[in-house]
């Protein structure tokens, strides 16, 4: 025991001072690599959802022919002012997002009940003239759908004629639209910073060990290989729970602080977060055995790299069999390490309830993986090759 | 007391691994305490070998070793108490200060902190490395790494110290302090086994010396005798006839 606390606080305090690192264990897994999932997606929302409440000002050619329309619009919190002559070269070049232009025939069209057209000029390639094309005719078709009803009634026509089949969608999945969305990339938020976290001192503790020729005189110590193993995987395993945790923190503070944009993408609650976190966590055990064994068998740091890159594809390959395949979670599934955890958050975020059985299983699968893991790495370190 | 018995070792070609070669073939000696004991030999004779065979870091294909009545093979984590080891290459971690390395050492050994930290203090003194006890190792010269790495092979007060190759890197005045060290440590009563290739040094610090070429024991025994065995007035002279080779005309 007291070997194992030596060899841990040695482990501990060395990576500390590796600013390499410590940067992929706190900064890379727990906030660069979330910032980098959600970054974009919040500028795509913020660029491509339109807020009604939001008050805007659209530039309109012949404001002299529409007053009713420009009221409704102003309604609906679409205010205006007047084009310039060169508007349509104006939208072009982007100065302008969208000019409303009422021809001059349009009183006439109106009073007599034809089609009376409307023109909106704006640039599709620009993603704010097309926002503020998509309110803009929101608010139009609705003051298109007064004016017809208004107009049947005028006729003494029940609209309701025209409306045949009255079309119900009841949709049977309890999985809603934002939790696919949120499902999609849950995975790699939680797992990637299990895999940041430990990469650098695993690699360090092992093949760093044998590139820097310390391994032999440690070796040579009295200490046995299966305590040397285990305060060494002890090592990384509280450097992965360090940036898991990180994670966690980071979703939490991104929630309270961020705007309702953020809602969009993922928001969880309390105890959602809290079974999430008991799902996950086998993972952390299971993710620095892996790590751990893969830097065990490599040769040098630079060997430890390469065949770490391949070695990460391992852990997300579950991803993509949930992504292309329709796998129901069942005792089968949880047994396998990855998968189950996957399957359990995937879930959990849908609002189920957790499966007591299953998380169970899930957990007892990743916890006797690391087993195996920590006994083929043991071996590995009694071979002699760890010395060549 | 170390007792060498026989001891050969093949590794396997690299890239035809189905073919070995022969490190060591029959390699006997003995070394004991109280005396300095040297392996003697051209570089890949089989020192090094020798060496990670007697430390349980590498195991023979046949034969054994034997150290204070321990067979190395059955009680390889016990038999580590009983020697300190210092690699060809220092291998210090140089993250850590020359202090907390040979306090990790002390540690592993058992010490509690606080004796850990008294003893490689104590090292730090005997070793005269106080002027940059506190510093990291990164961007230490390969003497005061080697004065660290002996430390840490000293830390738990071994009776047998083996070094391979411990003044490698070392300049003349390291060299001596290294070499008054090791008779002080001699006197003792420890049991000291180095491997070298430099004569000057064997000859100087030696009582005993085990002369090793192409993997195989060519002569072991006390100095004087290997020069009256060999005819011969300088160890050089004694080495170049114990492994078989003409003298050169003067």
């Amino acid at each position: 025991m007291k070997q194992l606390l030596a060899i841990l606080r040695k482990e501990v305090r060395d990576n500390f001072r590796d600013k390499r690192s410590m940067f992929f264990s706190l900064l890379y897994g727990p906030v660069l690599m979330p910032l980098m999932i959600f970054a974009p997606l919040m500028i795509m929302m913020n660029r491509y959802s339109i807020d009604n409440d939001r008050v805007m000002t659209i530039e309109v050619s012949g404001s002299e022919n529409a007053p009713n329309l420009l009221a409704f619009l102003h309604q609906n919190n679409i205010d205006y002012k007047e084009a310039a002559e060169d508007y349509k070269e104006k939208v072009k070049k982007d100065l302008v997002d969208v000019v409303l232009e009422i021809p001059s025939d349009y009183p006439t069209h109106f009073r007599a009940g034809e089609p009376a057209a409307l023109y909106l000029h704006y640039d599709s390639e620009n993603s704010a003239s097309q926002k503020t094309f998509r309110q803009l005719k929101t608010v139009l078709d609705k003051f298109n759908a007064l004016l017809k009803s208004e107009r049947f009634a005028v006729r003494g026509i029940d609209e309701n004629i025209f409306k045949p089949l009255d079309i119900v969608e009841r949709n049977a999945s309890t999985v809603s639209q934002k939790a696919k969305f949120t499902n999609g990339f849950l995975p790699f938020l939680f797992l990637f910073p299990l895999l940041m976290g430990g990469f650098y001192l695993a690699i360090d503790t092992t093949a760093g060990e044998r590139e820097r020729l310390s391994f032999e005189p440690l070796l040579s110590l009295a200490v046995p290989r299966s305590v040397l193993v285990f305060a060494k995987w002890l090592s990384v395993c509280l450097f992965v729970n360090l940036s898991f945790f990180l994670t966690i923190v980071g979703t939490c503070v991104a929630q309270l602080l961020a705007s309702k944009d953020f809602d969009m993408i993922l928001s969880l609650s309390f105890p959602v977060l809290a079974k999430l976190v008991l799902t996950m966590w086998p993972l952390t055990l299971l993710m620095s055995a892996f790590l751990f064994t893969v830097a065990a068998i490599a040769r040098n740091t630079k060997e430890a790299q390469s065949q770490m890159g391949f070695a990460m594809m391992l852990p997300m390959a579950p991803y993509f069999v949930l992504q292309f395949a329709e796998l129901k979670p069942s005792y089968e599934t949880m047994a396998i390490p990855v998968l189950g955890q996957f399957q359990l958050v995937q879930d959990l975020v849908a609002g189920e309830a957790l499966n007591i059985g299953y998380l169970l299983i899930s957990a007892g699968s990743a916890i006797l993986l690391t087993l195996i893991l920590l006994v083929v790495s043991i071996n590995s370190y009694r071979k002699e090759k760890m010395l060549t | 007391m170390i007792i060498v018995n026989e001891l050969n070792k093949a590794y396997p070609k690299k890239g035809r691994r189905k073919e070995k070669i022969q490190a060591i073939s029959d390699v006997s000696f003995s070394a004991d305490d109280g005396n300095i004991t040297a392996l003697l030999g051209p570089n890949g004779a089989g020192k090094s070998t020798t060496l990670r065979i007697i430390t349980g870091l590498i195991h023979a294909d046949h034969g054994s070793v034997n150290i204070d009545g321990l067979t190395v093979k059955t009680n390889s984590t016990e038999v580590r108490r009983h020697f300190g080891y210092l690699p060809h290459n220092a291998g210090v971690y140089p993250r850590l200060t020359a202090l907390e390395n040979i306090q990790y050492y002390a540690e592993i050994a058992g010490l509690s902190r606080r004796e850990a930290l008294s003893r490689s203090k104590e090292l730090i003194d005997l070793l005269e490395m106080n002027e940059y006890s506190d510093r990291r190792t990164e961007g230490f010269s390969q003497g005061q790494r080697t004065r660290v790495a002996l430390a840490r092979a000293l830390v738990h007060k071994p009776k047998n110290l083996i070094l391979d190759e411990p003044t490698n890197g070392l300049d003349v005045m390291a060299t001596r302090k290294l070499r008054a060290l090791l008779k002080r440590l001699k006197q003792e009563g420890h049991c000291i086994l180095l491997s070298s290739h430099i004569m000057q040094e064997v000859s100087l610090l030696c009582d005993h010396v085990a002369i090793i070429s192409d993997g195989r024991i060519a002569m072991a025994d006390s100095t004087e005798n290997i020069l009256a065995r060999t005819g011969q007035q300088d160890l050089e002279d004694a080495f170049v006839v114990a492994i078989g080779e003409a003298l050169e005309q003067q």
